[in-house]
């Protein structure tokens, strides 16, 4: 498995951090998952997808209705 | 302890239908939470049988879930009952729980008997769902392409070799 090295400020590329594979998929996340139980990680994941879903429908309104 | 208390729509549904009997089996992105993955999905996909008697207790589990067909005129009729079921193959619900897709078949693989064969039992909140198997889960993927499906891949992928590194 391919792993990035921390960025250091010799590192040129903006994506070079963290633990990633080849795709950019950030392992530190799936092992984190991998942690949990099935029942945690589908709440963990439902969780999380319904703060993104409201981040977004409030991206999307007027910005004066915002508050 | 797990700070995860709060049920999921995956475990609401399951109840309901496990109450009912009806043989279904965990796919799509919430197949891809059961495994690990980290990718965002806002909706339940279940295989389900399509046998007669699986089709009168899903309608019957359905009618519990009072479902609404999604995107569909709000006065367009629509009964839940084994013979409406039985017409269409793959339903689209909206549910007080969320969206619920229910799918009869999944290319390249199959139905509810092909997907069953290599599918693991996993314990979801105290119920023992079916799920399908993360290599069949890998070929459907491979199989449809749309750009979510790319990004699911590389999740899928990646769990694969994790699980790999873990059985070493």
């Amino acid at each position: 498995m391919a792993k990035t090295p921390n960025k250091s400020p010799a590192s040129n590329s903006p994506t070079d951090y963290g633990e990633q594979d080849e795709n950019g998929v950030d392992l530190s996340l799936i092992r984190r998952n991998l942690r949990l139980s099935p029942t945690e990680r589908v709440r963990r994941a439902e969780r999380e997808s319904k703060g993104l879903l409201h981040l977004r429908k409030y991206v999307r309104r007027d910005p004066e209705k915002r508050s | 302890m797990s700070e995860e208390t709060q049920r999921s729509a995956l475990e609401l549904i399951s109840e309901i239908l496990l109450s009912e009997g009806v043989e279904f089996i965990v796919v799509g992105g919430q197949a891809e939470w059961l495994f690990g993955s980290a990718r965002p999905t806002f909706d339940v996909d279940l295989c389900y049988r399509r046998t007669r008697e699986n089709l009168r207790r899903l309608a019957s589990a359905l009618r519990k879930l009072k479902p609404s067909l999604r995107n569909a005129p709000p006065d367009l009729p629509f009964q839940i009952d084994e013979q409406s079921l039985a017409l269409g193959c793959n339903f689209t619900f909206d549910t007080p729980f969320g969206d619920l897709d229910l799918l009869g078949f999944l290319e390249p693989i199959g139905d509810f008997e092909a997907i069953s064969a290599g599918a693991e039992s996993m314990d979801l909140g105290g119920l023992s769902v079916k799920v399908i198997n993360l290599d069949d889960l890998i070929r459907i993927k491979e199989y449809i392409r749309r750009p979510k499906d790319q990004e699911s891949l590389f999740q899928l992928r990646a769990i694969k070799k994790i699980r790999a590194e873990h059985s070493d």
